[in-house]
């Protein structure tokens, strides 16, 4: 197969478009919004969803592609991770927070998405083409389980007289928690994918997500975290008391209600295919950071001459061009896992090695650039030090950087989850 | 239990094969770029030729480092690939663009 590197042309099209909205709409914003750390950016989310029901653009679902059968047109190839990739990068570019408070389908919906049945996938996604906003979350997190999931203690347990679900435990650092179930006038009502357990002795395989509705009695937000960057993006603590949900809530077909011998893939399946595009959102940051830099080397006089052996270039050269190698390559790891996503292609070892990768970069450039800048890189008349704060989220969230070097580790050398813990 | 199975190890051999995939991806994009006479060609060339030498030296140094003694000796073919590593950085390769 030949190697393309082009972007398709429906992808190529819009990038006029979204860098408009990254300079208009959030960036010219993104400092207002750093330091007024839980307002929220009502006029940008509204805009967006105009413009999401024309494109479909921002949210982490990929459009299910029109079924309009001409035998004579040539089958295009799927792109919509790939479209779904340069979306985040250019929102991000823009403002990282922002583009993270874009409605319409992010972790929560990508779940369903990942793993629900055609009947879940309809009746909880196609509110996102409605008229007023709607924000979904994932929900994964608790006090006493970050990266270790398989020590989750919410449980989920049937109650068989009312055929429900009920839901007990608390749920921190959730992303776009407060817009999911804070009935906000402007919002229409939203979800929360809630990860419980059905056995707690079953370790991962009694795992089970559940989508809870907005409004649903015994689900509230406890608190909202103030935090190092990402500041525009809430980030919700969700209590959970007796919350009870329809039987149909639980994610995939209903035999995995009560078989908890066999694992549910499906939160893994989610990450591979959130991942690259979480790793996309990153390296929009660390772009900014870097056109920025060069921007104001280039307005003081500094020529980096590509090109020239190492030995002659400039100690800021070397970096500079560096800073371009880390960038340009972390983005086409990015770009070939969200090509295998398209294709169906098995990738979760190239999903965790974009993500270990813009983990990397965009922390390693954001500093440097800070760095090179010197005062200004320092100062908030700038946002280059915003970009730093923004950039270590990439490196956290969606999976550590660890737990994706050992997923990747896990991948090449053929172990399981018991081999290398 | 086998050193693999060891974090340290195990993030390390992650490390290298992520490093690899990302010098192959910008190489195989600036060889495009060449093919198609675009504008940029030859300044992704030069990226592409400058990460792949720092990546060679990366990858191998820690393989000989992962091996240890054996890593170290000449029964081994490691410690011959960091040294044929090396030599990427003094080629003048770029001619060729």
């Amino acid at each position: 197969m030949p190697i393309e590197f082009e972007a398709p042309k429906p992808i190529a099209n819009q990038q006029f478009v979204l860098k408009t909205v990254a300079e208009e709409m959030m960036r010219s914003r993104s400092r207002y919004f750093d330091e007024h750390e839980h307002e929220i950016p009502f006029d940008y989310i509204e805009f967006m969803q105009t413009v999401k029901r024309a494109t479909g653009a921002g949210s982490l679902v990929p459009r299910e592609e029109k079924k309009e059968e001409d035998p004579n047109k040539p089958k295009r190839p799927p792109i919509g991770y790939q479209m779904l990739a340069h979306i985040a990068e250019a929102l991000a570019w823009g403002d990282v927070g922002m583009y993270l408070c874009t409605p319409g389908g992010m972790l929560g919906a990508a779940a369903v998405q990942a793993a629900g049945t055609p009947e879940q996938k309809e009746k909880f996604l196609t509110r996102f083409l409605g008229e007023k906003p709607v924000f979904d979350a994932m929900c994964m997190t608790e006090a006493g389980a970050g990266s270790d999931t398989s020590a989750i203690r919410t449980s989920a347990v049937l109650d068989k007289a009312t055929n429900e679900w009920v839901l007990n435990g608390e749920k921190i650092f959730v992303t776009a928690g407060d817009k999911s179930l804070t009935p906000y006038e402007k919002f229409d009502n939203g979800f929360i994918v809630v990860w419980a357990t059905l056995d707690p002795k079953a370790g991962r395989a009694g795992m089970r997500a559940f989508v809870v509705e907005a409004g649903t009695p015994g689900v509230r937000v406890e608190k909202l975290e103030h935090k190092l960057g990402i500041r525009c993006s809430d980030t919700a603590t969700i209590v959970l008391q007796d919350a009870r949900v329809p039987f149909d809530h639980i994610l995939g077909s209903p035999t995995i209600a009560t078989d908890t011998s066999k694992g549910f893939k499906g939160a893994m399946a989610t990450f591979d295919a959130t991942r690259p595009l979480v790793a996309a959102g990153g390296i929009g940051v660390a772009r900014a950071a870097l056109e920025f830099v060069k921007e104001k080397l280039a307005e003081n006089g500094v020529v980096i001459r590509h090109g020239l052996p190492r030995q002659k270039l400039t100690s800021i050269e070397r970096d500079v061009i560096d800073m371009e190698i880390m960038l340009k390559s972390a983005w086409l790891m990015i770009i070939k896992a969200v090509w295998m996503a398209d294709n169906r292609k098995s990738n979760a070892l190239e999903s965790s090695m974009s993500k270990v990768k813009a983990g990397d970069v965009t922390t390693k450039i954001t500093q440097k650039v800070v760095e090179i800048l010197g005062p200004l890189g320092y100062s908030r008349e700038f946002l280059a030090e915003k970009w730093f704060r923004d950039a270590k989220i990439t490196d956290i969230y969606e999976g550590t950087g660890q737990i994706n070097r050992l997923v990747v580790a896990r991948q090449i050398l053929e172990y399981s989850g018991k081999d290398l813990r | 239990m086998k050193i693999a199975q060891k974090q340290a190890i195990a993030f390390m051999l992650a490390e290298m094969r992520t490093e690899i995939e990302a010098s192959r991806l910008l190489t195989w994009e600036a060889a495009w770029k060449i093919d198609q006479h675009h504008e940029d060609a030859f300044s992704e060339a030069y990226l592409a030729n400058t990460g792949a030498t720092d990546m060679a030296m990366t990858v191998t140094d820690r393989a000989v480092q992962i091996l240890g003694g054996h890593g170290y000796i000449r029964e081994h073919p490691v410690e011959m690939w960091m040294r044929n590593g090396r030599g990427f950085a003094t080629f003048t390769g770029l001619a060729i663009v």
